[in-house]
């Protein structure tokens, strides 16, 4: 089962894009293949009629028709890619109304009274460690630990206090960049509890390696009471 | 015409629309009183005078490209060097004014 | 001809401007960078082969990470294709010689030099760390200290530089130099690949050689172009992209060039679509302008910009399509010659195909928020550069290696080359693939990840195509004493280098051909391909003069380089005294001023040094029939400068908009003194081109007196510039809090500046010239050229004016 609603995203994607392009790739390899071998050079075989020699411009050969072909093709093929790629960064890009809240853990999906006004966790890169600001009540700052309830949407403001990092939390195959002075938001929904690991995707200096972090999802009971304990 | 009175008409105009440049911004609207309106009260947008300050500079680099720099009677294709470069930069800006002003 | 002695000395490798020689400078430098480059990696690769690995500390791997990024594409592909470019166009138009051959020799020893700079780089105080990519604002003072990333950027200025020069010299070159009948359409797709590649280098490097200075004058003065936190990040990332994304292509045209080429020649067929092929590589010079942004998918630029990218960086694969097909049709009906160029182009087609698609997944902005930053980027990328732009090349050696020097390499030994090299290539790449999920750069990475299994098959890979490489270089050296005799034309090709003895003489053809309107080549009387001399219908073509090797020899561009590199070197080694004090400027002035003093003079040298250079009259010329090459040399330059100068003016915008406030009209500025600079280079203008009107009516006077108030008006130009800045500097006017508006202004109109300071020094020049009578006797050439430069100089003040001082 998926970790997270944009592993599902991009696995769907990453499926079709795969799909089209081992079969484009199989059929130009194949065609590659097959003729080289079929017409490779023989003890019996002559130079064809046309083969360019020294003391003149060779004859233009091909047909438009050809190009047309393969650009109308290659034109569905990507048309298809692109349309899938613009149906998942709206819904990438498009965080919905509020987090998880206090008291108030809405499901991913479900016409439950999203409260807009829940605030949302701050993320803030530094050289060489992220900060995981949550929000009140019990507003605090983590390092190292990023703990979340599993099935509530959440949505993250990211930015950096120093340098260009990137905050990515791998399985769930979702990340941004983290510039000084501006904010980018990312949201999702962690259908799994479980360790994840969350590391920095932009060189930002000697220590960038192990600028890393593990966003920990715990099942609703045991992420209430320890934010309601901090 | 001489070519020398061709260069100095073309001097001329370019001084002229560079003095035209320095008054019209006096035609800022502008609350600080460091600014004073030519005829009392009329002001134009900024939007308006930056407009006409890069159109006169348009202009003025035209001419000299044209006349001082011989392109117009040059073989066109000598133009398409710069004007590729012009067709490039305004693609730059164009893009990155999307990327800031457009979400 | 006679065989001329040629000396074997240094000062003949030294000193040569002819083509084919610095041809092979170029080649053999690149692959010494190649396998500097190279080893560099493979100490990355045994690092990363397990995990926790402390055999490279992380900063060093850092250090090796960037250099080897930017020693391989700068210093290793686009050399190792110009190296080919050099020796071979000249002879595929039917030409003897580059158009400017002193220029040429130029362009390489500043890219010796260049590539001296950076390596040196790690001696002080440790090479570039932050990837070839050097984002912002982790460059800045503040959180890169040490001055190896400054030395690094004069490295890489100079080697800008040096690429200008080239991109001006093959423009003219191949635009004005081919032989009666060898039409555009004519040329071979190896030629039309160079010329598409130097068209997106002179109109991408600009944008780059801007980045660098502004990045440049950050460190050292602490200006805040890059590491404001009023998007300074974001400013170096479009201004590096628009650069890098066009670089990219950069760096693979001409391996597609040799590639198409060789497949006509080894598969016995002409190419299949060769006019569409062409085609598609124009339309993706050109789209490639437009698709940078999808480096920046996840900065947060907006989801219309990245929709935006995601169709014109699609859209790009497209003509690429069409390429690919084009070659693999080329192929039906062929008779098929495996011959080591063949496998080596043939196989970096099937590796372009991995690449390419690829591309693709990245192109998408949906994906890219997965796969950013990771090392399917990097196995991406590898594919195309190593896979089709080394494998290409590598084909081309084998290629062309018979024309070079006269010698066959051993085939066996380099099928075994091919095999073990495509081999360790997929072994070494295709895993990152498949580690889609581990940040690119990381030193190292925690044995819990899962990694180390796929990095340690990578590593082996690397090291099979690593030393794979040692075959090459002991086939060729080898082959070079005891190879057999090539002969002119060991593949039975077309192309007209294999119509010339292998190697060519000195000065290539002994008649330039002509090709008849039914494509048929024409050499003197001779039939066929022998290089006769006398002329073809009783007709002049070409001088048929041999002039002798040694007349074609320039001290000049050596010592020029040198003297650049010690300037530079000059400017940025100065160590600064506080590290924590923003200005930072301490430039070593011994070398400094050395490398000025040595600089002019070698310029001054260079310029009355009496060079002959053979232009043909009998030409293919379109679309510039009649502009002679200097003059179209210069426009061409100009081409690049406004690139240059609309990238500086673009980022005064970008700082602009981005801020909050700005201080009003007149109140930074006095718009009296901005319009008293605006009159007077107006006025310098009227005299500059009253100048051209003496020179050609031979009045001597008048020439002197307009060379005379031009350089005046240039001189009281800046003295007002320099009062402004004093009194600006002097209130204070230099700091945190008015930042961006001074230092913009700064910049932009001191690199308008410095052009103007280089008009006076040729005005200077003129002037000298004038005293001796030059100039009046139809010989007002250089008059009309120091025009149109200045000129120019006075169109972007124009701009700037209004732009700086009255909005």
């Amino acid at each position: 089962m998926a970790v997270s609603n944009t592993e599902v995203i991009f696995n769907n994607l990453y499926g079709l894009f795969t799909y089209l392009a081992i079969l484009v790739g199989v059929v130009v390899f194949a065609l590659m293949a097959f003729l080289i071998i079929k017409y490779r050079e023989r003890k019996n075989s002559q130079d064809p009629d046309d083969t360019p020699r020294l003391g003149r411009i060779p004859m233009a050969r091909g047909h438009g028709r050809n190009v047309v072909i393969t650009l109308s093709l290659s034109t569905i093929i990507v048309v298809a890619l692109i349309v899938g790629s613009f149906a998942a960064v709206d819904t990438l890009l498009t965080p919905p109304n509020g987090t998880w809240c206090y008291g108030l853990i809405p499901g991913f999906g479900a016409q439950s009274p999203l409260n807009s006004d829940c605030p949302r966790i701050d993320v803030i890169g530094h050289q060489f460690y992220w900060d995981f600001r949550y929000p009140g009540p019990h507003a605090h700052t983590d390092k190292f630990v990023f703990r979340l309830p599993v099935n509530g949407t959440v949505v993250l403001d990211v930015t950096s206090s120093d340098v260009f990092h990137d905050f990515g939390i791998i399985p769930f195959k979702i990340k941004t960049d983290a510039i000084p002075g501006r904010t980018n938001t990312i949201w999702f929904v962690p259908y799994q509890p479980g360790n994840y690991l969350i590391q920095c995707f932009e060189l930002c200096g000697s220590g960038h390696y192990y600028m890393n972090a593990t966003l920990t999802v715990m099942p609703v009971p045991a992420f209430q009471q320890w934010y309601n304990s901090t | 015409m001489n070519t020398t009175y061709l260069y100095l008409l073309v001097f001329a105009i370019l001084v002229g629309s560079t003095d035209i440049e320095v008054n019209i911004v006096t035609f800022y609207p502008s609350a600080s009183n460091s600014v004073s309106l030519l005829f009392g009260t009329i002001a134009l947008s900024y939007g308006v005078i930056v407009s006409i300050l890069l159109g006169l500079a348009g202009m003025k680099a035209l001419l000299i490209a044209l006349f001082y720099q011989h392109l117009k009677y040059e073989p066109r294709s000598l133009s398409s060097w710069v004007l590729i470069g012009l067709v490039m930069a305004s693609l730059l800006m164009s893009l990155v004014f999307i990327q800031l002003h457009v979400h | 001809m006679s065989q001329e002695i040629l000396p074997a000395r240094i000062s003949r490798w030294l000193f040569t401007t002819n083509h084919k020689e610095i041809g092979i400078l170029y080649i053999i430098t690149s692959l010494f960078f190649f396998v500097a480059a190279g080893l560099l990696a493979l100490t990355m690769r045994t690092q990363l082969s397990v995990s926790d690995n402390n055999l490279l500390s992380p900063d060093l791997y850092n250090q090796f990470v960037t250099v080897h990024g930017l020693l391989m594409i700068f210093w290793v592909l686009s050399p190792f294709a110009f190296g080919f470019a050099n020796y071979i166009i000249p002879l595929q138009i039917g030409a003897r010689d580059l158009a400017f051959p002193r220029l040429n020799a130029m362009s390489y020893w500043f890219y010796l030099v260049s590539g001296a700079a950076m390596i040196m780089s790690f001696a002080f105080g440790g090479a570039p760390d932050l990837g070839w990519t050097l984002y912002s604002p982790q460059t800045s003072f503040q959180f890169t200290p040490t001055i190896g990333l400054n030395v690094g950027a004069a490295g890489l200025i100079l080697i800008v530089v040096s690429i200008t020069m080239s991109s001006v010299n093959f423009l003219v070159t191949m635009f004005k130099m081919r032989a009666p009948g060898m039409k555009l359409k004519h040329m071979p797709v190896f030629p039309w690949a160079i010329l598409v590649t130097i068209f997106m280098m002179l109109y991408a490097f600009p944008s780059f050689l801007a980045a660098l200075l502004l990045l440049y004058v950050d460190r050292a003065f602490g200006t805040f172009y890059f590491s404001s936190i009023q998007g300074g990040a974001l400013l170096w990332d479009n201004v590096f992209w628009f650069f890098g994304h066009p670089e990219v292509y950069i760096v693979l045209f001409p391996a597609i060039g040799i590639i198409a080429d060789a497949i006509s020649t080894f598969t016995r067929k002409p190419l299949y679509g060769s006019k569409y092929i062409i085609g598609s590589m124009i339309a993706a010079a050109i789209i490639s302008f437009i698709v940078w942004g999808h480096h920046m998918f996840i900065t947060g630029i907006g989801i219309t910009s990245t929709k935006l990218y995601t169709v014109t960086t699609i859209a790009v694969s497209l003509p690429f399509d069409v390429m690919v097909i084009a070659m693999v049709e080329t192929l039906v009906k062929a008779r098929v010659r495996l011959k080591a160029a063949a496998l080596f182009t043939l196989g970096a087609v099937g590796l372009f195909v991995i690449g390419g698609i690829t591309g693709v997944y990245l192109a998408s902005v949906a994906l890219d928020h997965a796969l950013r930053g990771t090392y399917f980027v990097v196995a991406h990328f590898h594919y195309i550069m190593v896979g089709a732009s080394i494998m290409g090349l590598i084909g081309g050696l084998y290629y062309w290696f018979p024309k070079m020097t006269g010698r066959m390499y051993n085939e066996g030994l380099a099928k075994i080359h091919f095999i073990v090299s495509f081999i360790g290539f997929n072994i070494l790449y295709f895993p990152m693939f498949l580690l889609l999920d581990m940040p690119r750069r990381i030193a190292t990475y925690a044995p819990n990840t899962g990694w180390a299994a796929l990095n340690l098959m990578s590593t082996v890979g690397g090291f099979i195509f690593g030393l794979a490489q040692i075959l090459l270089f002991v086939n060729l050296f080898a082959s070079l004493r005891r190879g057999a005799v090539s002969g002119p034309n060991p593949w039975e090709a077309w192309t007209l280098e294999w119509s010339l003895p292998s190697p060519p003489p000195a000065h290539d053809f002994d008649t330039i051909p002509t090709i008849a309107e039914d494509g048929t080549y024409h050499f003197g009387n001779s039939p066929g391909y022998p290089n006769g001399s006398g002329y073809p219908n009783g007709s002049k073509v070409g001088n048929g003069l041999a002039y002798s090797h040694l007349e074609g020899q320039s001290p000049w561009p050596v010592v020029v380089a040198f003297a650049a590199f010690i300037f530079f070197l000059g400017i940025t080694i100065g160590q600064p005294s506080n590290p924590n004090v923003p200005v930072t400027f301490q430039p070593f002035w011994p070398l400094v001023l050395d490398g000025a003093i040595l600089g002019i003079i070698a310029l001054y040298g260079y310029s009355r040094e009496r060079f002959p250079v053979h232009e043909e009259t009998n030409v293919e010329s379109w679309p510039f029939r009649g502009v002679p090459n200097v003059k179209l040399g210069i426009w061409t330059f100009l081409g690049a400068e406004v690139i240059f100068f609309g990238v500086l003016i673009g980022a005064y915008f970008f700082v602009r908009t981005n801020s909050a406030t700005w201080p009003a009209v007149g109140s930074l500025f006095e718009v009296r003194s901005g319009f008293a600079m605006t009159l007077v280079l107006l006025t310098s203008s009227l005299t500059a081109i009253m100048a051209l009107v003496s020179a050609k009516t031979g009045s001597r006077n008048g020439l002197m007196a307009s060379l005379l108030a031009t350089f005046g008006l240039g001189v009281a130009f800046l003295i007002i510039k320099a009062t402004e800045w004093i009194s600006l500097g002097a209130s204070g006017v230099f700091s945190v809090a008015n930042g961006l508006p001074a230092t913009s202004y700064f910049i932009t109109t001191g690199v308008h500046g410095v052009h103007v300071f280089a008009g006076m020094l040729m005005t200077l020049y003129l002037l000298v010239n004038t005293v001796k009578g030059r100039y009046l006797k139809g010989d007002y050439q250089a008059i009309e050229h120091f025009g149109l430069y200045w000129h120019f100089v006075d169109i972007v003040w124009v701009f700037l004016f209004p732009l700086f001082y009255l909005i």
